[in-house]
């Protein structure tokens, strides 16, 4: 993986609206961030099979999709077996939702929308300095 | 000046007590009442008798007057058994002295033959043993009015009494107290017929109270448990559906800037709109769902599923012909079931609706509808020719709200669920059989 290449974070939700809001963010606040938005988890587990393309170093995640909802995308991508972190981001604050992410230990995170500067921030801030340390 | 009425109904009243059977609180007052007779009718002779200076009848009438207190205080006391022996016994040893006394031919022994009358006033019939005793007493007595005939002289004799024909006055009395013993019979069992009547009565509006009271109480659990599944979805509705445009107009106005006029801004006040107006939308699905349940507030009658059908097939008419759909009913025609027609409907129509969108590209949608009804059931399978779903897959989320399958769906995952929660709320259930290509096939179980 280059290094000189721009770290890069995906966004998976059906709701388009709710993807315009964090690229917007995260053009304010991280200029240099590369933004890839899904509206169906399928695409982006297509996206991540491909060898080729570059690889994200944080998904964030909506649970509440149909079709494929976020834990047919988690066991899907477990499959793939990368080292991705994954947040989920969702307007669902459901105990029974958070018990399950914290169960899942891919999910490093769960976040309940809308994303903040703040909570982007410290997510991101763990994944820097990861960066820094190899 | 004292009340003879309330004297003589507080004297009836000695030993009656709410403890005891009606029956026997009837019949206590009866002896009371026929001690405070007797004290009364055996009055007169107190003057009669001593007006001719026959002393010993006095103290016969005396000790007459005598056992008749003792009876009502033995009744007082509760000692009933021995109030009701000494009754008998003291009225014949009374009837026999005065015989023996005043010669027989005066007539008071004619009360012996009322007297056993009387046992059966005051004991209860299903005291045997007791009557028979009291029946045992009275033959003593007939056995002893013989002996006494034979064998001793009376020292007076009756025509000695003044001015009087005692034989006669015995007669009217001994007339008197049969009079008012039948009156008292017959008094009796009509109170006691009253009395089981109006205890049959309060049995069964025992029974019809209660019978209601359970339905309502498995009418109210049911109300229940249905409010709480409602109030299940409706949180699990807000906090998945309601929240999530919510939050976007929360995120949005976030990255508003206040003091800049910039396109950045414009976006965000587009994109807020457009989150507002998808609240609208969802907040105006709840109020649907919510509606659905005031549908329960209607009665429940016969529905005849036919016509049901074909009242779907009005409302969908536009739908029908624009797809060129088929619906064809393969049931008994008189097939009835009771439920609520409004619900129904509503289930009816979703399912169509949902049938005749999920169609496959190039065939026409067919829908049939097959029902039977058994001693517990009444099963409608409704099946249509169109994409399916992949069960497999989406088992769990068939019926969940805002939940699609398609590619190319109309709807928006609001039909099935409305079906699930609105077949629930009629006490039945609902299941999905299907194969991805070759149709669906809903089955829906009332409880009859």
């Amino acid at each position: 993986m280059t290094t000189s290449a721009k770290p890069m974070v995906f966004f998976v939700d059906d709701d388009p609206l709710s993807n315009k809001f964090n690229t917007m963010l995260i053009r304010k606040i991280h200029p240099d961030v590369e933004i890839k938005t899904f509206t169906k988890a399928e695409d982006a587990l297509a996206d991540l099979r491909e060898a080729k393309n570059q690889k994200p170093e944080v998904i964030f995640l909506d649970l509440n999709m149909p079709v494929m909802n976020g834990w047919d995308f988690m066991a899907e991508f477990k499959k793939i077996g990368l080292d991705i972190e994954v947040v989920v981001l969702t307007s669902s604050n459901d105990s029974s939702d958070k018990a399950k992410a914290e169960k899942n230990t891919q999910i490093k995170d769960y976040v309940v929308k809308p994303l903040t500067q703040n909570a982007f921030t410290s997510v991101v801030k763990k994944f820097f300095r990861s960066k820094d340390d190899e | 000046m004292w009340n003879f009425k309330k004297i003589v109904e507080e004297i009836t009243h000695a030993g009656v007590t709410e403890a005891i059977a009606f029956e026997k609180q009837y019949r206590l007052k009866s002896m009371n009442l026929l001690c405070v007779i007797g004290i009364l009718i055996i009055s007169p002779y107190y003057i009669i008798f001593s007006m001719s200076g026959l002393w010993y009848p006095v103290l016969v009438v005396f000790l007459f007057h005598i056992s008749f207190f003792i009876v009502i205080f033995l009744n007082y006391l509760k000692s009933y058994t021995a109030g009701n022996y000494l009754l008998i016994f003291g009225t014949n040893m009374g009837i026999l002295g005065m015989s023996y006394f005043i010669g027989f031919d005066s007539g008071f022994h004619l009360y012996f033959m009322t007297g056993p009358l009387f046992i059966f006033w005051i004991f209860d019939l299903n005291q045997k043993k007791l009557i028979a005793y009291a029946i045992a007493l009275e033959l003593f007595f007939v056995v002893l009015v013989f002996l006494v005939k034979a064998y001793f002289v009376s020292p007076y004799s009756w025509k000695q009494v003044v001015g009087l024909d005692i034989y006669y006055l015995n007669m009217s009395f001994n007339l008197c107290l049969i009079f008012l013993l039948f009156y008292n019979y017959t008094k009796y069992y009509q109170l006691l017929t009253d009395s089981l009547v109006q205890k049959q009565e309060n049995m069964e509006t025992e029974v019809v109270k209660r019978i209601k009271s359970e339905e309502y109480t498995s009418k109210l659990f049911e109300d229940l448990s249905i409010s709480y599944k409602n109030l299940e979805q409706f949180s699990y509705i807000v906090s998945h559906n309601v929240r999530s445009p919510l939050s976007n107009i929360k995120g949005f106005l976030s990255i508003y800037e206040a003091n800049g006029h910039n396109t950045q801004n414009d976006q965000v006040i587009d994109s807020i709109k457009e989150s507002a107006e998808h609240l609208d939308e969802i907040i105006m699905d709840l109020n649907v769902l919510l509606n659905a349940k005031n549908l329960l507030l209607e009665n429940k009658r016969v529905v005849n599923l036919s016509e049901a059908i074909q009242n779907v097939g009005v409302s969908l008419a536009a739908e029908i012909q624009g797809s060129g759909a088929i619906i064809k009913e393969e049931f008994e025609r008189d097939l009835n079931f009771v439920t609520i027609k409004t619900i129904l409907h509503s289930i009816l129509f979703n399912l169509f609706q949902n049938s005749i969108r999920h169609n496959k590209p190039d065939s026409y949608p067919e829908i049939i509808i097959k029902a039977k009804k058994t001693q517990e059931y009444t099963e409608i399978k409704i099946s249509d020719n169109g994409s399916g779903i992949d069960l497999k897959k989406y088992n769990d989320r068939v019926f969940m709200l805002y939940h699609t399958f398609g590619e190319k769906t109309e709807g928006r995952g609001i039909g099935l669920f409305l079906v699930r929660s609105n077949v629930e709320m009629l006490g039945g259930r609902i299941s999905i059989e299907s194969k991805l290509n070759e149709g669906t096939t809903f089955i829906i179980q009332f409880k009859n």
